[in-house]
């Protein structure tokens, strides 16, 4: 009987020495930086990481949190620090409206959620972004495109409504938001018949046009696939989407806490390509094509890079942190 | 196509060795933690319930764990969430909900083999322990539950590999663990990633699997002869 | 057996009469929740792919399991045994993965996924269920004179029934929660509702995706255990009792 005590004991003994190595693996910090499920988010989220913990700070990384659950963990202080896409933060977070056509000048966005999210105790740092536009878009293949002569959405929503339905991949997200699919077919007057759609995760749109078991799928402005496979990104020509530029948040408790964090993050932002002047014709500067390349490295390079790796070259190349 | 599925992903797996042995650490740290309050939850519910003249709680309690047992663990994750996010002072991301998922599930399988192992102990062994003097106390500590270790250890086991699976499924709510790297290779058609999120976790189960059935047979061998 | 019937029959309707709550007053904000037809349409959807996996896995496995306890095969039971038991500890998150970059992704791959996974318990009982049966039952069976397909069909199948009809509800409720998580790989169903809540945290959405799927296992495993019950021979019912 001893020894059968003396059995439990170790085996538990063993569990939770690998509970301590576990919990000696993931440094509990000052800081806490949340970030969204996609590469991109992941690269920004180790920009910060490393970039706050060479600052001196403990920094401790929450990945892969569904857009809202982030949010709500900012807002309840569970994440102190996150990238926010200002359209994703004014339609779904604030759940504002947004009605098209250019009404809203891009660059006014930051300064908006500056005032609109200051009750919320969140502080958006907009003195320098990083103007990535990481927008929802349509693709088709090239050679669909050519030969049915469809290039913009107006196009597809003509296609789908003179000529035939075709089908649709898309991510769940983008089903569901308030800036996603049903709001698109109303500003397109469309209408896309349930069996006609497919729904899974976001990553898989493309290959399903790619292997031609879609005709139209959703992708990410930033994303590198779409270049890689030949697919043509429909342009958005009603001005549907708002941009999807990215700024640091930060909780405001935090913020005066450790003021000196506003000028570590306006500077980490501003070695992203800044725009030219406001409200040029030219609205956005090279940003989305350098973070399209971030993006290339962690996914397509052969062999693909870590998105830590990809942050780290980042901040070294800018001078942010030493190699 | 298939020749490079593998090549890429062996090629991951080779440079990445560090990343890997974190997501295992977390995922064991997670398994680790539940199944240990699951398993002091669990002995001790099913001790409780196989008390005398608590019958028709015990009826109650282990039909609850065998329904708990049916239902899927994606749906019982997603009914958890809500529920963990309004309590107010529990962290509703990251680590915290993951393991308080875990525990409610793992301790359902112990809770029943706990149960059934006490009231299968024969009632002679008993009498002879009540003849010898023995007060309802030590009964339990020297009879009862030396007798029922191995079927306890069984429900440990299950427990253990069922952990495993669930806890792949914790990046729902930022934990760690396997599920990074394949939700991360789907989303991001990362081939490699899923394959290598695939293999490592199936083997962490496989392996948790041996040695939690090494620790039972040798238990049950264990007790078996301090029991004679 | 009755108290487990009544908490089963009350779980399942407290979770269906939710789910129906949500259809059609969970709307919160912009989000509105899946509408009753559509929730006809996943669990329809839901029920095909455990449906065609299922059948499948029971057509392959008890066949797999007659098989291999025949005199010449024997050698393979204990291996495809233990095979089946170290299968099983694989995570379904894992397998459902790990079998797209294979088979791509729709329902075709799912149900590929799933009758991997089904087939495992089934086998298994099978194969346990046969070689369990008390020899001297054969034995004598033989000596009355029976060809050894009478044996089969007399003796053996009805003997390890109840084993494999075990087995049969065992993969099933893996089945149910594993064709959830085949969402993931575009296989539609249940899985798809509660995977189209969690990406924007919209909690009806979720739950009545995640109840539904609960309320699925629930029923038919209380049909199952109700099939196993009734097909367990009465001598046996009786030795399970006073054992």
């Amino acid at each position: 009987m001893k020894k059968a005590l003396t059995f439990v004991l170790i085996f538990s003994l063993a569990l939770s020495t690998f509970a301590v190595i576990g919990a000696a693996a993931q440094p509990k910090g000052k800081l806490t930086v949340g970030t969204k499920d996609f590469t991109e988010q992941w690269i920004v989220g180790w920009m910060l990481k490393l970039l706050l913990e060479d600052r001196g700070y403990e920094v401790s990384l929450k990945k892969n949190l569904p857009s809202p659950t982030l949010r709500a963990g900012l807002e309840s202080g569970d994440i102190d620090l996150m990238m926010s896409y200002d359209g994703t933060a004014y339609t779904t977070y604030l759940g504002r409206a947004y009605k098209g056509e250019g009404r809203v000048p891009w660059y006014a966005f930051p300064w908006a959620l500056k005032v609109l999210d200051k009750p919320n105790g969140l502080t958006w740092i907009t003195e320098k972004g990083l103007y990535v536009n990481n927008t929802w878009a349509l693709c088709v293949k090239e050679t669909w495109a050519n030969e049915n002569g469809v290039h913009s959405i107006s196009d597809l929503a003509d296609y789908i409504n003179n000529a035939e339905q075709v089908k649709w991949a898309i991510g769940n997200e983008f089903y569901e938001r308030p800036d996603g699919l049903p709001a698109l077919q109303e500003t397109y007057g469309f209408e896309i018949k349930r069996n006609k759609l497919q729904l899974m995760s976001i990553g898989l749109t493309m290959r399903q046009v790619d292997k031609d078991n879609a005709i139209v799928g959703m992708i990410y402005g930033t994303d590198p696939h779409a270049k890689a496979m030949g697919l043509k990104i429909l342009k958005d020509d009603k001005g549907f989407w708002p941009p999807y530029n990215l700024f640091p948040v930060i909780r405001t408790e935090t913020l005066e806490e450790h003021p000196e964090l506003k000028g570590i993050l306006i500077k980490f932002a501003g070695a992203f390509p800044q725009p030219k002047m406001l409200g040029g014709t030219e609205a956005y500067p090279s940003a989305q094509k350098t973070m399209m390349e971030l993006n290339h490295e962690a996914d397509l390079s052969d062999p693909p890079k870590d998105p830590k790796e990809v942050a780290e070259e980042f901040l070294v190349e800018h001078g942010l942190i030493e190699g | 196509m298939e020749e490079r599925i593998f090549q890429s992903t062996w090629h991951y797996i080779n440079t990445h060795w560090p990343l890997i042995l974190n997501w295992t650490a977390q995922h064991l740290q997670m398994v680790a933690i539940a199944t240990a309050i699951a398993t002091l939850l669990g002995v001790g519910v099913g001790i409780y319930i196989a008390g005398e003249g608590r019958e028709s709680l015990a009826n109650v309690v282990v039909n609850m764990a065998e329904i708990m047992l049916t239902i899927p663990s994606l749906a019982l994750y997603t009914m958890m969430i809500p529920l963990l996010g309004s309590i107010p002072g529990v962290q509703s991301i990251g680590m915290v909900p993951a393991i308080i998922a875990l525990i409610l599930y793992a301790q359902m399988p112990i809770i029943e083999n706990t149960y059934t192992a006490i009231r299968e102990v024969s009632p002679a062994i008993i009498e002879a322990g009540r003849g010898m003097g023995m007060t309802p106390r030590e009964i339990l500590y020297r009879v009862k539950l030396p007798l029922a270790f191995p079927v306890i250890m069984a429900g440990v086991r299950n427990a253990v590999v069922m952990s495993v699976g669930i806890a792949a499924l914790a990046v729902f709510v930022g934990g760690g663990g396997f599920g990074i790297p394949i939700f991360r290779g789907i989303r991001n058609l990362r081939v490699d990633l899923i394959l290598t999120g695939a293999i490592f976790s199936s083997i962490l189960a496989i392996i948790l699997d041996w040695l939690s059935g090494i620790v039972e047979r040798r238990l049950s061998w264990r007790s078996r002869g301090g029991g004679k | 057996m009755t108290g487990k019937r009544i908490m089963s029959f009350v779980l399942i309707f407290v979770m269906v009469g939710l789910t129906i709550y949500y259809t059609f007053y969970g709307a919160q904000g912009w989000y509105s929740p899946a509408t009753g037809q559509e929730m006809l349409l996943r669990t329809w959807e839901h029920l095909k792919l455990v449906g065609i996996a299922e059948l499948l896995a029971i057509g392959v496995g008890i066949s797999g399991g007659l098989l291999i306890t025949r005199p010449g095969l024997k050698f393979l039971a204990t291996p495809v045994t233990a095979i089946a038991n170290v299968g099983l500890a694989i995570p379904p998150l894992a397998l459902v993965a790990g079998v797209s970059p294979f088979f791509g992704i729709g329902p075709r791959p799912g149900i590929i996924a799933l009758f991997i996974y089904s087939l495992l318990p089934v086998l298994r009982n099978a194969t346990v269920g046969i070689e369990d049966i008390d020899r001297s039952v054969i034995e004598s069976a033989r000596g009355m004179g029976m060809s050894k397909f009478q044996i089969f069909r007399k003796i053996e199948l009805p003997l390890a029934l109840p084993v494999i009809v075990a087995g049969i509800r065992t993969s099933t409720i893996l089945c149910v929660g594993t064709a959830a998580i085949a969402a993931l790989i575009n296989a539609g169903g249940l899985g798809q509702i509660i995977m189209r809540g969690q990406s924007v945290n919209f909690v009806a959405l979720m739950l009545q995706g995640a109840l539904l799927t609960a309320a699925l296992a629930v029923t038919l495993d209380l049909l199952l255990s109700e099939t196993e019950h009734a097909l367990t021979p009465r001598g046996l019912q009786l030795n399970k009792e006073t054992e």
